[in-house]
Formats: structure tokens, C-alpha cells, sequence
């Protein structure tokens, strides 16, 4: 778990009756979204995150705008719209909605270290996108890259780095990152993760934070030196990512530093949305500490040694937290100063024995 | 020797106290202990898939990541860390990662490699009751056999106190002891949990034992024996009025062994006399020492007592 840093503003459905009408004026869809007390004509049924990402838009208050590229059901014709929700990135402040211009259907969006947005289309070919302030996301007629003449059939996640002339990738269902040649399609090397790749967000001119999953809903990060195919840390990025969409969920934040990640909740009983865009600084935080643990058989009239550890939520050692030993009986005395927790987030504690019998030891710490 | 308990059992759980279904197969052999990660082992949490998870000293687990194919783990005292073997292939293990690298750093062109250990000049496997060693990873040959009454098949293999030392466990007999790889000899004497289990393995960082019980529970042991008996104090010399003369006791753990730097309380219960030390600490054969002051024109029978709290 990190530490969070930032909290969005949920996101504004429309009325119904704000909705544009088109195509087919009489067709209704979803009668359930307007029936009371539910209010609104449009919401996000779980299924369809397309991509969230971060663009460099210098503002009164701040330098960056979070989209969520969202793909959404309405009662009007033709039961779905897909949108680009706009955030303030620093101050979370809901900014409005666009059209995305494109259609997610079969679209993977990516973001280059440079912020430049890909888009993989079939899984086949690599359009540079652009975002228009009126017409959304849009690409050329022609691919910029086709994963097809390189031989590359399987990509199902993907980052382009045109300055080293790199293509990092993934295929489905599969623990390993795979880097390529941009130009010949080349497999240079390939990095075993601990789960199936699903979302790759460059960092600098080696190493990526890459988004791994499993069976289940936790979700790990991890940052790997693709440069020389190290796989550097792993740590959890929140409790969970959303339960939908997973892979298309979660980002990097070049400039602020944080991973931003759709948080979807269930929405609220008039039908609003309830789920936001949290931030998270990448520092692993402590979730637990364990037990006392006496390293050598305690005794009266003898000092034991008491072992403890605080770890984060993959196991992970925390260090320089400071742990307090607290027996609930007079016949044992904690001895010394509260002990720090190494680079193997372990503390050793000193009691002493003060006469026989039996206690209860309680740690407890300071991070 | 028979350890004593320090901790435990600690039953298993997975993030948020979800009990355990299983914990890798019937033995433990596919589970590693890592300073500063914990017991890394395959465990399925129950109603969820099986996956690698970090298992704290208290039982709490976090799991990391996943991999279809369970296998033990080879102690590479060669390279450092872990392989995975497969079939005629070695991959280096990643704990981060809890997976095997993607390319093999060692292939045998046929048969099944079942190594335990890497050493710098062999391999070693001690899954038949002794000790046997293999150049190729595949054909072994005995090369050292266990002393003392047969220990039974050898399971997890750890680290020991030095890198040329490993620490085998034997779980139907709960016995554990150290090899030293270089040397060929085993080192420092037999110990025992005093029950059967599914593996033990050595934390060498804080010198105790980390035992997984046959009811998949985590107890911690110390490298030390349990104390069973005291002997009664018995004088060095005859006991005379004006004399000082030395007393002792000795600790013994069950097995008969000496219990080392234990704390025994004296005390005069009959008779006329004074002890040098209220309290004495066993030395390595499990003997304490005191001197008994029998006063000047003092006549009849003194009794000394010696006390121990275990």
C-alpha cells in the first residue's frame, strides 16, 4: 500500500434531458436509470475503463488535467457514449467532459515517457493519438507502426519508446515483459513479473513501472529496469485497483510523481457517481507488525531478546519505523531504548526477567 | 538435542486473516526462508487460486505472485538465492518476481535433475537418507552418511551460520542437523523438535529454528536446549566445619544433553551454612557451581537446595 496523495472530485453524469438525441428519437434504453429516485439519463456499468491518462495543460492553478477515458451506457440511441472526464491534477477539481472522439473498440491507449499517447489498434497496428480540444482523441488513416510486418501477432499491452527505438510488451496472460526492437520487431530480452503484464508506464530511459494481475483483485506494480532486465521492487498500488478494467485503470504521473488509479465505487441512490481518481506517492507503507517473538527462552533474572517485524502488504520489509514493548506485568522490564527496525524491517527488543511467570507483550510502533 | 519452543504455533493466514486451504503439497519443500521477506512458500488461501506467498514469523501471510508449476527450490550456495528446476533444466529463481527466470543457466541433454543444493564444485541431494553428492545433477553417489540413529529422508534444506554450512531437516524424526559443504562433516550435533513436521528451516540472523507443523502451523524454536531435569547438588569434597567446599548441579535437556547458560537459584533448606552465590549459570556440559561455607564448630547434616525455572 502507498501512500495516497490525491483524491479527485467524482465525475458529472447528465440529465437525461441534456442528453443530444440522435439517430432514433424514439428509442429508450435503461428505463431503470430514470425511474425515482434515480435521476440520471447515462452511467458507467463496470465494464468499460478504455484508458486513463495525464496531459501536460499549463493552468491558473496547476500544469496537468487527468482524462478517464470512459465508455458509458444512456437511454438515448445508441445506448453508449463514450467520454474523456476531465480532473484538475492538482487540485482534483472536476473540470467537465468531451467526447472521446474515438471508439475503444478494440483500442488499447499507451503513454510515452514524452507524454505522447499510442494507441494499439487490433492488435496489430500503433497510431499516434492527439488530443483535440474539440474532436478528442484522434489518429491518422495510417498506422505508425504495424506489430503485424514485425511479427509480432499477441500484444495485448504495450509502450513505445521512440528514442531508444524500443517496444515494450506483453501478450496476454503472460508474467513476463517482453522489450523489442521498434523497427525489426527483434526480441532483445524478456523479464519475468509476478502476475500477467497489464498496464506499462514508462518512468525514465530504462526503467517502467509495470502493472501486474492475477486471479484475484489486488494489484501489484512493479519498476523494472528494462535496460538491463532487473526487476527492481514490487509493491501494491492502493487496497485494489477498480474490480473492472484493470489494465487500463491505473498511470504513471511523470510530473507529480503518483500513480493515479480509478477508484469505482457503486453509485449513489440517485444514480451519481460516486468514484474518483486517487493518487498514490510511490512509498510503501506499513500495514502490520507482527507478534512478539523471544528470540532466546526467557528467564528470570536474564535479558531475552524480543524480535518483531513491521512489513507492508506483499511482506515487505519497512524500515526506521520505531517499535515500543509494553508487557502488562511487573515481572518483566523492558531494558534499554526502543529499538528501530532495519533494512529487513526487524526490531530487537530487550526485556529483563524480573521474577518467574507469565506475561503478555505488546509492540507497538512508530513510522 | 531437544529445542525449546519459543513462539508458536502460529496458524497460517493470508492478507486480512483469511485462513489457508492448503499450503503447497503434502511437504515443505517448496518453501524457502529469505531474511527479510519471511518463509516464502505456495500457499492457497481458501475459496482462491494457489500463489507464492510471504509468510511472516506470526503466521501472517502476503501473497506476491504466482506460478503453475511448483517445484522445490535449490539452495545455490554457488551463486546466491534460489533455482527452480525443471525437469533437466535450472533456472535461477526471483524471489521479487516469484517466478523463474525465462531462460535456464544450466540443462542436462537427458534424465530428471533432483539436487537440493548448488555448492561451488557439485550438487548435493539428501532425500535418501544420506548425504549425496553429483556433478552433473542428475547421478549421485553417496558421500557422507548420517551418524547416529537414521534420520529418515531429508526435506528442506536452509542456510546455515556460514556459507559453507547447510541446515537439513528430517521430518519424520524432527531432527535437524548442519552440514558443512567443504569439509564433508556434519557439525554441531543433532537436534530435535521432538515431533514429526513438514519442514524446519535455520534463521541464521537471529540463530533459531522456524518449524512448519504437520497441522500447517509455524512454531519458532530456539538453538537451545530444552531443560528436562536438574540434578540434586552434589559437594566436590567432604563437607567440613570451617571449610569452604564446591557444590554443582547439572541441567540436562531430555535427551541427556547439557543445557548451557542457564540460570540456577541456590539455597540452604537445612543446617547451618552459607552458599558464595545465590544464583549460578551453567556452563557448556550444563554444570553450575557454587561454594558452601560450612561455619567453624558447626556440626550435623546441611542440605542444599538448587532450584531452575524452565
Amino acid at each position: 500500500m502507498l501512500r495516497q496523495t490525491f483524491t479527485s472530485e467524482p465525475f458529472l453524469y447528465r440529465l437525461a434531458a441534456d442528453i443530444p438525441i440522435t439517430g432514433f428519437p424514439g428509442a429508450h434504453y435503461y428505463p431503470e436509470y430514470t425511474t425515482p429516485p434515480r435521476i440520471y439519463g447515462e452511467e458507467y456499468d463496470g465494464g468499460g475503463v478504455v484508458a486513463l491518462f495525464v496531459q501536460e495543460e499549463p493552468r491558473v492553478d496547476g500544469y496537468e488535467v487527468v482524462y478517464l477515458w470512459l465508455q458509458q451506457n444512456q437511454i438515448n440511441w445508441p445506448s453508449y457514449n463514450y467520454a474523456l472526464h476531465r480532473w484538475n491534477a492538482t487540485t482534483g477539481t472536476y473540470l467537465g467532459r468531451q467526447d472521446a472522439g474515438l471508439s475503444p473498440y478494440l483500442s488499447t491507449l499507451a503513454q510515452s515517457r514524452d507524454g505522447t499517447l499510442w494507441l494499439l489498434y487490433d492488435v496489430s497496428s500503433i497510431y499516434k493519438a492527439r488530443l483535440d480540444p474539440a474532436a478528442g482523441l484522434v489518429i491518422d488513416a495510417t498506422p505508425d507502426y504495424s506489430l503485424a510486418a514485425l511479427g509480432l501477432t499477441g500484444l495485448q499491452t504495450f509502450s513505445v519508446d521512440v528514442e531508444q527505438n524500443l517496444l515494450l510488451g506483453s501478450e496476454a496472460v503472460s508474467d513476463s515483459l517482453g522489450v523489442y526492437n521498434l523497427t525489426t520487431g527483434a526480441l532483445i530480452r524478456e523479464i519475468k513479473t509476478p502476475g500477467m503484464v497489464s498496464q506499462i508506464m514508462p518512468e525514465d530511459l530504462g526503467r517502467c513501472y509495470v502493472a501486474v494481475a492475477n486471479s484475484f483483485t489486488d494489484r501489484r506494480v512493479c519498476l523494472v529496469n528494462y535496460a538491463t532486465g532487473e526487476l527492481q521492487s514490487v509493491f501494491k498500488v492502493g487496497d485494489t485497483f477498480s474490480p473492472y478494467s484493470v489494465q487500463h485503470a491505473v498511470t504513471w504521473d511523470r510530473k507529480y510523481r503518483r500513480f493515479l488509479v480509478w477508484n469505482y465505487a457503486p453509485i449513489a441512490i440517485d444514480g451519481q457517481n460516486t468514484s474518483v481518481v486517487k493518487g498514490y506517492f510511490p512509498q510503501p507503507q506499513p500495514v502490520g507488525i507482527t507478534k512478539p517473538i523471544p528470540l532466546r527462552p526467557p528467564r528470570k533474572y536474564r535479558s531475552t531478546p524480543i524480535l518483531t517485524r513491521i512489513y507492508g502488504d506483499l511482506g515487505e520489509p519497512m524500515p526506521g519505523a520505531r517499535v515500543t514493548l509494553s508487557p502488562d506485568s511487573g515481572i518483566a522490564t523492558v531494558t534499554g531504548f526502543p529499538g528501530l527496525t532495519d533494512s529487513d524491517g526487524e526490531s530487537v527488543g530487550t526485556i529483563y526477567g524480573a521474577d518467574a511467570g507469565s506475561l503478555t507483550l505488546t509492540a507497538s510502533a512508530t513510522v | 538435542m531437544a529445542l525449546e519452543l519459543l513462539a508458536g504455533p502460529h496458524p497460517i493466514t493470508t492478507d486480512g486473516g483469511t485462513p489457508i486451504a492448503s499450503f503447497s503439497n503434502s511437504s515443505g519443500m517448496e518453501a524457502a526462508y529469505i531474511q527479510g521477506l519471511g518463509l516464502f512458500a505456495n500457499i492457497t488461501p481458501a475459496g482462491e487460486t494457489a500463489e507464492y506467498c510471504a509468510v511472516q514469523l506470526d503466521g501472517t501471510a502476503h501473497r506476491r505472485g504466482w506460478r503453475n508449476a511448483i517445484v522445490p527450490l535449490v539452495l545455490n550456495l554457488r551463486d546466491g538465492g534460489f533455482a527452480w528446476p525443471n525437469v533437466n533444466q535450472l533456472y535461477t529463481f526471483d524471489v521479487l518476481a516469484a517466478t523463474a527466470e525465462p531462460t535456464p543457466f544450466y540443462t542436462v541433454p537427458s534424465g530428471i535433475l533432483t539436487m537440493q543444493v548448488i555448492c561451488a564444485d557439485r550438487y548435493l541431494r539428501f532425500s535418501l537418507g544420506s548425504v549425496q553428492t553429483s556433478v552433473d545433477g542428475v547421478t549421485f553417489t553417496t558421500e557422507h552418511v548420517w551418524s547416529g540413529s537414521a534420520p529418515g529422508v531429508g526435506n528442506t534444506v536452509s542456510r546455515g551460520g556460514a556459507p559453507n554450512i547447510v541446515c537439513v531437516s528430517f521430518p519424520s524424526s524432527g531432527q535437524i542437523r548442519f552440514y558443512d559443504v567443504l569439509r564433508k562433516v556434519e557439525v554441531g550435533g543433532v537436534r530435535y523438535t521432538g515431533e514429526a513436521n513438514r519442514g524446519i528451516w535455520y534463521v541464521p540472523k537471529h540463530d533459531v529454528f522456524l518449524e512448519l507443523t504437520t497441522d500447517v502451523k509455524l512454531k519458532i524454536f530456539a538453538n537451545a536446549v530444552r531443560p528436562a531435569s536438574l540434578a540434586n547438588p552434589a559437594a566436590l569434597a567432604t563437607v567440613q566445619a570451617g571449610r569452604a567446599v564446591q557444590v554443582r548441579t547439572r541441567l540436562l535437556g531430555a535427551q541427556s544433553e547439557p543445557c548451557a547458560d542457564e540460570r540456577v537459584n541456590w539455597s540452604i533448606t537445612a543446617g547451618s551454612g552459607s552458599l558464595a552465590e545465590a544464583q549460578s549459570t551453567t556452563d557448556a556440559s550444563g554444570y553450575a557451581y557454587n561454594t558452601l561455607v560450612a561455619p567453624v564448630g558447626s556440626s550435623g547434616n546441611v542440605t542444599v537446595q538448587a532450584t531452575a525455572s524452565f
